[in-house]
């Protein structure tokens, strides 16, 4: 047990009235941090903050655009909790994230840690490692589309075929496309997360390398106890981001499977998409949206948890 | 300075703001109650007016272009403008411009898309002495009606029957095409082996060849009204009975959909007949012109169950004039400059689509266009159409993922219609 440092009865310095500095060095600091900070909270505030205002507000009605907003109460929200394919969207999210997220943190942080020596052709391999990531989603869409292709001339089941499988329908058989899909998300999220770790590579003091070289460590033990923990800012960095990002997921969704077959892709974002533009149904999107929103908060500090993140990660 | 609390005010103020802002334009009712006036006198004709179409992409807008640069002649006052958008962000390109206040004067949109918005009070009503007027065959205007009046005019068909492999057919010493879904049914299955399965009727959209199967079993999918379900109901049982049975035995394929911009199973000598679209002639004249010859491939209308006849599925694209237009006459001289058999040929010549009347002048394009051709022998048989209720918009994208459900074996038929019904009586309930 550990000892307080004060007791009840030492004594207690009296209080002195707050002293506001109006001037001087430190007030000059704060007018000008305010001024530096003024733009960006202008813009969180309208383009984050009225939306998310606007879209609350439009949650509590029926809205088809069409006609005005009539307040419906949080009738919307009980529906949700009676739309099966909402739910089915979230599984599936968890799904992507759960599987995804680790495999690629993985290998990102492998990659990262391989491409960090002084490796001849370094630089190729970096690049080849992100350009999945700078590709628009679209067209890494559209070449997995042909890599997933139903007939012969796809390359997996080309491949496939070589080895006498197939071909396999990964796109429209319920129980492949949710796997193809996640594939697609390792393939594509491994690259800025394999930047993130490089750079945090960058940041590991190389002294206790050499120490534990002393104490005899090999190259498992350095990285489980050295690179690992050292790397937890920006392994909680790249967690939320990832989650966040996984949960945004759409264009890839949108192009490769439109979130079939039997709704076995379908994802959030996809689903808010469909309720808002091929049912105009805007106030349970903006409802769906909400819910989305909170996840996303409890996910960010569930991961802040597990992680260990701290007031400076 | 600004209070935290004057801050939190302002914030709140501007949402509501917003909203209201948001919400300004659309305040139900359009420029006209009742139907749109077709015969304003041409000098009675100025303005500018829009037009948002799905349609007409590529070099096809040429064809567009000049449709619409004969009716400036003719009218020299009116100025039109085009928006173009895909076909997929038809619907996000409409809310978004209904939200905006800004709704195009003359709208182009999908067969079954009528009765919603014309519900929503998007779509003008057409005069009815106008539209049957025109006369075009009663199966090709089903789609275009709302509440017994008509609010289109389809201009562009997509219309799908069976095509078929004349060889494969030889081979097996079939011939005659099938003339019942049963006999289909038989073919298909013995077409299929040997690396080849007896009918593609998926690759399309399976949805829509659903539907096609449940009027072929002589159902519907709503009543006449619009507000019952009745695609639940025996018809619809039988059809996707008879395509699991297909499944089933292997003479349809569930997995064999071709990618997009890839030949269909079809086109590879992988199926011996499609259930295919109109539409599928482009693909045919770039990838396999050898189908396109005379001769080449053997067609037939999806035949009727129980009795019934064949029946065509209508797809395409139907023509609007905006209800909240500024400048309704000139939007509606427009579409029926549109509507005209000269611009009927021209457009669909452009397209690559039917014709809704073959009383058209003749252009090598629709002419040599051996699908085209054949639909339009058969306009009277394109009465399978989506749609037919004002809550379709609703149900359609839900419907597609109960259907593949069913099909991919994690639903039974009965919990199926059940899904189906409760889907659409959802929907309908909120009308």
């Amino acid at each position: 047990m550990t000892a307080s440092t004060t007791s009840p009865s030492a004594p207690v310095a009296a209080p002195t009235a707050p002293h506001r500095r109006r001037s001087g060095p430190r007030a000059a600091e704060a007018r000008w941090g305010l001024i530096l900070a003024a733009p960006a909270a202008l813009h969180t505030l309208i383009w984050i903050g009225i939306p998310i205002v606007v879209a609350f507000l439009l949650s509590l009605t029926a809205y088809d655009v069409v006609t005005r907003p009539e307040f419906n109460g949080g009738a919307n929200y009980v529906r949700i909790f009676q739309d099966s394919i909402f739910w089915k969207a979230v599984l599936n999210n968890v799904i992507i994230a759960g599987v995804g997220i680790p495999i690629s943190m993985f290998l990102a942080l492998v990659f990262a840690v391989i491409l960090n020596r002084a490796l001849p052709g370094r630089g190729v391999f970096r690049v080849m490692v992100f350009l999945p990531h700078i590709t628009a989603t679209v067209a890494v869409a559209m070449i997995w589309l042909w890599i997933y292709s139903p007939s012969s001339s796809g390359l997996m089941n080309t491949v496939l075929g070589v080895i006498g499988i197939g071909p396999l329908p990964f796109l429209t058989s319920p129980t492949l496309a949710l796997p193809a899909v996640i594939l697609v998300t390792i393939w594509q999220g491994i690259g800025l997360k394999m930047l993130i770790y490089l750079a945090a590579l960058q940041g590991v003091n190389e002294e206790l390398y050499e120490a534990s070289d002393i104490d005899g460590a090999n190259f498992v033990q350095k990285f489980f106890h050295i690179t690992v923990p050292m790397l937890r800012p920006a392994t909680f960095f790249i967690l939320v981001t990832a989650l966040i990002a996984n949960f945004q997921t759409f264009d890839l969704i949108y192009i490769l499977t439109e979130g079939g077959p039997a709704n076995a892709t379908n994802v959030v974002t996809y689903r808010i998409y469909q309720t808002a533009f091929q049912e105009f149904r805007f106030g349970l999107a903006s409802a769906q949206s909400i819910i989305l929103l909170l996840m996303l908060i409890v996910l960010t500090f569930f991961s802040r948890r597990i992680v260990g993140g701290t007031d400076g990660d | 300075m600004l209070s935290r609390r004057s801050l939190l005010t302002a914030a709140g103020a501007s949402g509501i703001g917003l909203t209201a802002a948001a919400c300004g334009s659309s305040d139900g009712g359009g420029t006209a109650d009742g139907p749109v006036d077709m015969g304003a006198e041409v000098s009675a004709l100025s303005g500018e007016i829009s037009v948002l179409t799905p349609d007409f992409t590529g070099d096809a807008r040429a064809g567009l272009d000049d449709m619409i640069d004969q009716f400036m002649e003719n009218n020299p006052d009116v100025s039109v403008t085009v928006d173009q958008v895909a076909w997929d962000k038809l619907n996000e390109k409409l809310s978004t411009s209904i939200a905006g206040g800004v709704v195009a004067d003359v709208i182009m949109a999908g067969v079954g898309w009528t009765p919603p918005f014309a519900e929503k009070g998007i779509f003008a009503q057409l005069p009815t002495d106008y539209v049957e007027g025109i006369g075009l065959d009663e199966a090709i205007l089903t789609s275009s009606t709302f509440d017994g009046s008509y609010y289109s005019l389809p201009i562009a068909m997509d219309l799908r029957f069976v095509v078929y492999n004349k060889e494969m057919f030889e081979a097996k010493g079939i011939t005659e095409p099938p003339a019942t879904l049963e006999e289909l049914a038989q073919i298909a299955n013995d077409l299929t082996g040997d690396g080849v399965v007896g009918l593609d009727l998926l690759t399309t959209n399976i949805r829509q060849a659903w539907i096609h199967l449940l009027y072929a079993f002589g159902g519907t999918l709503f009543s006449e009204d619009g507000m019952t379900p009745t695609m639940h109901e025996e018809p619809g049982a039988k059809a996707t009975q008879w395509i699991l049975d297909l499944i089933d035995s292997g003479g349809v394929d569930y997995n064999m959909q071709a990618a997009e911009g890839q030949p269909t199973p079809f086109m590879r000598g992988e199926a011996a007949m499609q259930l295919l679209s109109t539409a599928a002639w482009n693909d045919w004249s770039t990838m396999m012109p050898e189908l396109t010859e005379d001769g080449a491939v053997g067609m037939f209308l999806l035949p009727g169950g129980d009795g019934n006849d064949p029946v065509m599925f209508q797809g395409g694209t139907t023509v609007s004039v905006g209800q909240r237009s500024q400048n309704q006459d000139a939007a509606a001289a427009l579409v029926q400059h549109f509507m005209d058999p000269a611009m009927l040929a021209q457009g669909n010549a452009a397209l690559g689509k039917v014709p809704p009347t073959a009383d058209i002048p003749e252009t090598p394009e629709i002419s040599e266009n051996l699908l085209t051709s054949f639909a339009l022998e058969h306009l009277d048989k394109a009465g399978a159409a989506e749609g037919g209720s004002a809550a379709w918009m609703e149900i359609r994208g839900n419907l597609q993922p109960i259907i593949e459900a069913c099909l991919t074996g994690q639903a039974d038929v009965e919990t199926t219609l059940s899904e189906m019904k409760t889907l659409s009586d959802d929907a309908i309930s909120r009308i």
